[in-house]
């Protein structure tokens, strides 16, 4: 079975602007993928329905949303999706209490579409909006506009959410506060999501596939790593460093954790594969519980790469690998490395130089020297 | 104070609210119109809807009578029956509804304008169609824009004197208002009257206008 089942072959005009998409989506969470100006929230206010200026199909798990030839044009009220555009749109004349209970009018009045519906005192648990449930809308900050708007989409019992840049408008601090949110929405919900970034990280960390829209036009399709790692992909994302993600748990608890070492240790893990040979990252103390699964970013210009296993080194982390793939994207080589139990895959970003003076060949043995200042907590 | 003074002030109170319970539905779902949706001949209608708040009122005045009128598109010899309405205090309903409306529309239409559309889309990707939208999104998120439009219509009809007093007369203690009554008190020189006649309209104006003032601030603004 799959998740999702929504196809469409769209075109839709906007000031001079065009879109034109055709696609079928089947995973649990697609994401779209682009620069500002591509086109990727034109395309989701068209799934959404609130685009009239559309001509095309879409077709989602069996229902006609859209069909120009037969005049089907369903309406955004009839779609049951839940719409969480950037800016948030909450109603201002309501507290966060009544924008929560507004949305879950659907959810009490109509049958949804397979999944269980979720209760309002769930959504509140889980992007932890109890202490926020009184509060007038102008009294809150970005983070939790963020994830009120969430809520309340999720609290409609949607068949589809559709988020559009849900960390664009964040700091740093709070991208890495509210992504988590977003994967348990996935893991625990499983909510079918089309979540649009302009951030590789934010894909990466949350989609299945990825949708790469360049003027409108689909760029590539397709699983997300691949699609991430590819020519024509990592020379308009150049200016932001590829970002590796990983899945981890934590190992030691706070009272074992060596205070005076001041490192934590985790364990690259999925939760399925066998914990015996995977691998172990140590990084900079950080709050964590023995057992808590996160997820740790480590941006590929701060992975040093050595042929030899090295001695007397201050960085915390060697992880032997092997080399399976090498690009050349504008002066700098990425070289994907598997880790040794060839369960996960490191990229790491090389000059030209690097690349030849090492001489690297695909299935090269080699060691991945991570300090442990360069990986990033996303909790 | 005479009885003919408290008459006035009864049937002007009288008068205005009737006219401003008659324009508020047709006025705000207009000005809904006006705000939201692009149609054909949208800018004559809205010319149409606002020309009475240009138009000398005594103009607007003579063009009811000519439509009231025994012979007029809405005499008794036209269709069949007498509505009995000129020289009568329903004249200057009439006439303070006319007058009003545009100041009615415009208003409202100002306060559906600063509704942020995408507020009204939102909620319709949660499950409300176009009218249920309307009904539980629109018009409360316009709410205190309204309470002014609403505010503004009745001072307005509160005021109105040239149309009224060309269909419903001057006639103390039948159809005559606070403003025909002021001009009355003026031709005959009872000073007394007219001054405590200008306190009054004064007072009402202020409040009105006052609250229409801060009504017209909205809450909701980013």
């Amino acid at each position: 079975m799959t998740a999702l089942n929504l196809s469409f072959a769209i075109t839709s005009r906007f000031e001079g602007f065009e879109l034109n998409l055709e696609a079928e989506f089947r995973q649990l969470v697609t994401g779209v993928f682009g620069v500002s100006g591509a086109g990727k929230t034109l395309f989701l206010r068209c799934l959404a329905g609130l685009e009239k200026n559309i001509s095309g199909n879409i077709f989602f798990n069996g229902t006609e949303w859209l069909s120009s030839e037969k005049r089907i044009f369903l309406g955004p009220e009839v779609r049951r999706i839940g719409y969480v555009p950037q800016n948030g749109l909450l109603f201002p004349n309501k507290n966060v209490m009544q924008n929560l209970l507004i949305a879950s009018h659907r959810r009490r009045t109509t049958e949804g579409n397979g999944h269980t519906a979720v209760s309002l005192e769930s959504v509140c648990e889980l992007l932890e909006l109890d202490a926020l449930l009184e509060r007038p809308i102008n009294k809150l900050s970005g983070g939790e506009r963020q994830r009120i708007a969430l809520g309340r989409a999720i609290c409609s019992d949607p068949d589809l959410l559709l988020l559009d840049e849900p960390l664009a408008a964040l700091d740093l601090k709070l991208k890495r506060q509210i992504l988590p949110f977003l994967r348990r929405i996935r893991d625990e919900l499983k909510i079918p999501m089309i979540v649009i970034s302009h951030s590789p990280v934010e894909i990466q960390a949350l989609c299945d596939e990825v949708l790469v829209i360049q003027n409108g036009k689909k760029l590539a399709f397709g699983q997300t790593q691949k699609i991430l790692l590819s020519q024509s992909v990592l020379e308009f994302t150049h200016g932001e460093s590829y970002e590796n993600i990983l899945p981890v748990k934590v190992l030691l608890n706070s009272e074992e954790r060596s205070s005076k070492s001041g490192m934590t240790r985790l364990e690259i893990s999925d939760g399925v594969s066998n914990s015996k040979s995977s691998h172990k990252l140590i990084i900079r103390n950080v709050d964590l519980k023995a057992g808590e699964k996160l997820i740790v970013g480590i941006p590929a210009k701060d992975i040093i790469l050595a042929t030899h296993k090295p001695h007397g080194i201050s960085a915390q982390n060697i992880i032997p690998a092997f080399v399976n793939g090498i690009e050349t994207v504008g002066g700098k080589c990425l070289i994907s490395n598997v880790l040794s139990n060839e369960k996960f895959e490191l990229n790491v970003e090389l000059t030209v130089q690097g690349l030849r003076d090492l001489n690297l060949q695909i299935g090269d043995a080699v060691f991945l020297i991570i300090k442990s200042s360069a990986c990033i907590v996303y909790r | 104070m005479n009885t003919a003074t408290l008459d006035a002030m009864q049937l002007t109170l009288q008068v205005a609210s009737l006219a401003t319970l008659i324009i508020l539905i047709p006025g705000v779902l207009l000005a809904y119109a006006f705000a939201r949706f692009s149609f054909r001949g949208k800018r004559i209608a809205s010319a149409i809807v606002g020309i009475t708040l240009v138009l000398p009122p005594t103009a607007v005045g003579y063009l009811l009578l000519q439509i009231l009128a025994a012979d007029g598109p809405l005499g008794f010899r036209t269709i069949g029956f007498d509505l009995n309405i000129l020289l009568t205090w329903k004249a200057a309903v009439v006439a303070s509804s006319v007058m009003a409306l545009p100041l009615v529309v415009r208003t409202a239409r100002v306060a559906f304008e600063g509704v942020d559309p995408q507020l009204e889309q939102m909620a319709r990707t949660l499950g409300f169609g176009p009218i249920k939208t309307f009904f539980f999104f629109s018009l409360p998120l316009a709410s205190r824009g309204l309470i002014a439009a609403a505010i503004l219509g009745f001072t307005r009809a509160v005021g109105e004197f040239g149309a009224t007093v060309i269909v419903a007369g001057n006639i103390p203690g039948k159809t005559q208002t606070i403003a025909s009554a002021i001009f009355s008190a003026q031709q005959v020189g009872n000073e007394k009257e007219a001054y405590f006649l200008l306190g009054l309209a004064i007072i009402i104006g202020f409040v009105a206008i006052f609250s229409a003032e801060t009504l017209s601030e909205s809450k909701y603004k980013n």
